[in-house]
């Protein structure tokens, strides 16, 4: 039902960038979370990971193998996005925010307290790119539903 | 006989017009929902400049003659040419290599939408002047 | 088949009968044979359009359809091609009509 199929498209990007406005805010309300639950030292920063989806083959099972993605009529065409991962990023590729404070109860043994690697700018730069990019796969659902129902009333 | 009534080459060439318009308009929304993916590269889809380059050629080959200069003669073989989707490997500002500039994709597809509102209503009057043509009533 | 049913009242119009009472030469005869085997591929083409319409609208149900567009073109067509054959009908029984009004 490729005609519709669009509509998925864009429903699979505000997902994505649903997603990814949920872990910039988990980010931002978790900017001075030294300790967490289950694990050492402070709340690490998450980023989603996207990834382009690959057609579906109708009738086959996912795993479908190159050659029948190639015999599609109409070749390379996409299906969206996906949000293959939600990872922490460790302190290796962003270090944590170190600061002296011996007296806080989270302080390691040179007094310094392990803040998380969260930027605030940055993650609210990423969300104004998330909320506009959602804003414009509303868009075009709007402008495929409006396609669909010209299409309709051809002959009418 | 009748096939000539009703698939005159007007309304093939309309008619792949909007199938043309269909595929953009998948094409855009998959570019703007992979706008954030790394590495992805925004496509695009021709088929207005493949079909006026048939076109010409054909006007150059036959010497068919036209009413006006500006005519061009569309043979229903040319319009079995089909939309096709061009990957674009363009210069990327980002760390992400991902080419889609949000701007510019919705933008294409507010021009796409009229594209096919415009050709959905030729083919809407094609079809009306057949029938006034045929019952006498609109 | 509505095709069936408009291309039997059509002919019916040109029955042997109504042949007979002319005095027709092998020309004409020759023309009027030739009218019905183009009616009848008229009629052939009307079928296959409204075959391709139910064809365009099975597929949209099943969820095979990639142009919504061809559907609701396949319609028009078939509506219009339908239309046309009855126009034609009409005209050939007025015809009919007003040649067995003269024969009187």
């Amino acid at each position: 039902m490729r005609f519709l199929d669009t509509i998925d498209i864009s429903a699979s990007g505000l997902t994505a960038q649903r997603l990814r406005m949920d872990t910039i805010a988990s980010n931002i309300a978790n900017v001075e979370t030294t300790r967490v639950q289950n694990g050492k030292g402070p709340y690490r920063r998450q980023v989603v990971v996207f990834e382009a989806r690959t057609p579906r083959v109708p009738g086959k099972i996912a795993g479908a193998n190159f050659e029948s993605i190639l015999e599609e009529k109409i070749g390379n065409m996409g299906s969206g996005v996906r949000v293959k991962e939600i990872r922490s990023v460790d302190e290796n590729e962003q270090p944590f925010r170190k600061v002296y404070d011996p007296s806080h109860p989270d302080a390691d043994e040179q007094g310094y307290v392990n803040y998380p690697n969260v930027n605030i700018v940055e993650e609210m730069i990423n969300m104004i790119s998330a909320t506009r990019a959602y804003e414009a796969n509303a868009k075009v659902i709007e402008a495929s539903k409006s396609m669909a129902m010209r299409a309709l009333d051809i002959g009418r | 006989m009748l096939e000539k009534v009703f698939t005159s080459p007007t309304q093939s060439l309309l008619n792949k017009g909007l199938d043309t318009a269909s595929v953009r308009n998948r094409v855009i929304a998959d570019n703007i929902a992979n706008v954030d993916t790394p590495g992805f590269k925004r496509r695009e889809v021709i088929f207005e400049e493949n079909i006026k380059k048939v076109l010409e050629k054909n006007t150059i080959n036959d010497k068919l003659r036209t009413t006006d200069s500006r005519h061009m003669q569309i043979k229903e073989k040319d319009t079995q040419i089909e939309p096709e989707i061009r990957e674009l490997k363009d210069l990327s500002y980002r760390n992400d290599e991902n080419n889609v500039d949000i701007d510019v994709e919705t933008a294409k597809m507010t021009k796409n939408k009229l594209f096919y509102d415009a050709l959905g209503q030729s083919m809407s009057n094609e079809i009306r002047l057949l029938r006034m043509a045929i019952t006498g009533r609109g | 088949m509505k095709a069936e049913m408009l291309f039997n009242s059509a002919v019916s119009a040109l029955t042997p009968d109504y042949k007979k009472n002319l005095n027709t030469s092998s020309e004409t005869g020759n023309n009027r044979t030739d009218f019905i085997s183009y009616l009848n591929n008229a009629l052939q083409e009307v079928d296959d359009l409204q075959k391709n319409a139910a064809d365009s609208a099975q597929k949209l149900v099943l969820g095979g359809e990639d142009y919504l567009h061809n559907t609701m073109i396949a319609y028009e067509k078939a509506n219009l091609a339908l239309q046309l054959t009855i126009e034609v009908r009409n005209k050939i029984v007025e015809a009919y009509q007003e040649i067995m009004r003269m024969q009187m």
